[in-house]
């Protein structure tokens, strides 16, 4: 059999070599880089041009709770027809009785008097059990706070998380799920135990 | 003399399907570091934004609405005091009532370039009522201002902390990079005159 021409390829294997021995190096850098990508969040600065409507969520003992301003009408409705039954149309009685009526509503106490004036007065019932947010996996739209979310319009709602001290861990749970439904958030600090102010003559919340 | 002669075409299909693999494994790694954008170096961040990093952060979209326009000025709120980093000059809330305080001064030096800097308040337990004051106090000089509550002991790790070059604005990344991590009042002037 003939033989064709030979051919010295023990360069080319050289060279060869040498890309590989550089794309192994190259391989280790990307592979450093691509394993130490941390997510980092440009904070949102707040936004005070935006006539969005809040949504409550108090956050304590690493709970949740939510403040519905529906809910407490409703409850508020239901004590003045309740009360006025009672004192059968009498004024006096009804404001002596109404001075002394607290409500309790999703864990919260309700001031009475205040609530028939358009302000809520909301002071937190120490022994009233929140919602224990999971993870962001385990809260599928029929959970408690997943199904909450979905009934929010990211267009004209926002959160706003009215926060307790102890609760940073849970509120940071509940904004990165708000903020993965493009749900703008405002935060609130609250003190230990003072008492939540919802209705005129208070500040304006600005969300993020 | 005659050299021993060997076959190295067996050798060469091994390398060459070696570096067709280590091509792909390429591909790969750059398409992961280009595909995220959060690896974008803004010129200050503080880092971990998100609490559970062990089982959130795999998941974690940043919000669409998080500011890539502006770069922060980070402080540290604490119930009595406020700490600007990265100089982290300490201003007690006594001190806010005189005219003319520290505070004011930062404030009077970041307005001026407000357009490419922002305020981020860091508020830890127990400040409720001084951030509201801050919170006031800052937006009555049209400055932005963010915030972000952050757990007693938590660190505060701003990015870039140690660079002292008076920063360009955040427009570009690369300017971003070029910028120092949260500069604060004196640096914040420069670079707002290199923006405009």
């Amino acid at each position: 059999m003939a033989s064709g021409p030979q051919m010295d390829l023990s360069s080319f294997t050289d060279i060869m070599t040498c890309i590989l021995g550089v794309l192994v190096l190259i391989i280790l850098l990307t592979g450093i880089d691509a394993s130490q990508i941390t997510v980092l969040v440009a904070t949102p600065k707040e936004m005070t041009a935006d006539d969005k409507s809040p949504v409550f969520f108090e956050c304590r003992k690493n709970k949740l709770f939510q403040i519905s301003i529906d809910e407490l009408k409703k409850a508020c409705d239901a004590k003045t027809e309740e009360l006025r039954n009672q004192t059968k149309g009498d004024e006096t009685e009804f404001l002596k009785q109404a001075a002394q009526t607290m409500l309790e509503v999703d864990g919260q106490k309700v001031d009475y008097t205040y609530a028939l004036m358009g302000k809520y007065v909301l002071l937190p019932i120490p022994e009233a059990e929140g919602y224990d947010l999971g993870t962001q996996k385990e809260e599928t739209p029929d959970k408690w706070y997943g199904s909450r979310l979905e009934k929010i319009d990211p267009k004209t709602q926002f959160i706003c998380f009215l926060l307790r001290p102890d609760s940073y861990q849970i509120f940071q749970r509940a904004r990165n799920l708000a903020w993965i439904k493009n749900i703008n958030v405002a935060c609130e600090l609250q003190d230990e135990r003072n008492p939540i102010m919802i209705g005129p003559g208070g500040e304006r919340m600005y969300m993020q | 003399m005659k050299m021993a002669e060997f076959d190295a075409s067996g050798f060469q299909n091994i390398v060459l399907m070696l570096i067709g693999v280590l091509m792909m494994m390429l591909v790969s790694n750059v398409l992961t570091i280009i595909s995220n954008p959060e690896n974008i170096k803004i010129g200050a961040l503080v880092t971990g934004s998100v609490y559970g990093e062990n089982d959130e952060s795999d998941t974690f979209i940043p919000p669409k609405f998080q500011n890539m326009r502006q770069d922060p000025i980070y402080v540290d709120v604490e119930p009595t005091r406020l700490i600007i980093y990265p100089e982290k000059k300490v201003i007690e809330e006594r001190d806010l009532a005189f005219e003319g305080n520290e505070f004011e001064q930062f404030l009077a030096d970041v307005e001026p370039v407000k357009s490419v800097r922002y305020v981020i308040l860091l508020l830890r337990p127990g400040s409720a009522a001084f951030q509201r004051k801050l919170r006031k106090v800052i937006r009555d000089r049209g400055i932005d201002v963010g915030f972000e509550p952050w757990d007693t002991g938590r660190e505060i790790i701003v990015s870039g902390s140690g660079d002292t070059t008076p920063g360009a604005p955040t427009q570009s990344s690369e300017a971003a990079e070029a910028a120092p991590a949260a500069t604060a009042a004196e640096a914040a002037a420069p670079a707002g005159g290199e923006g405009n």
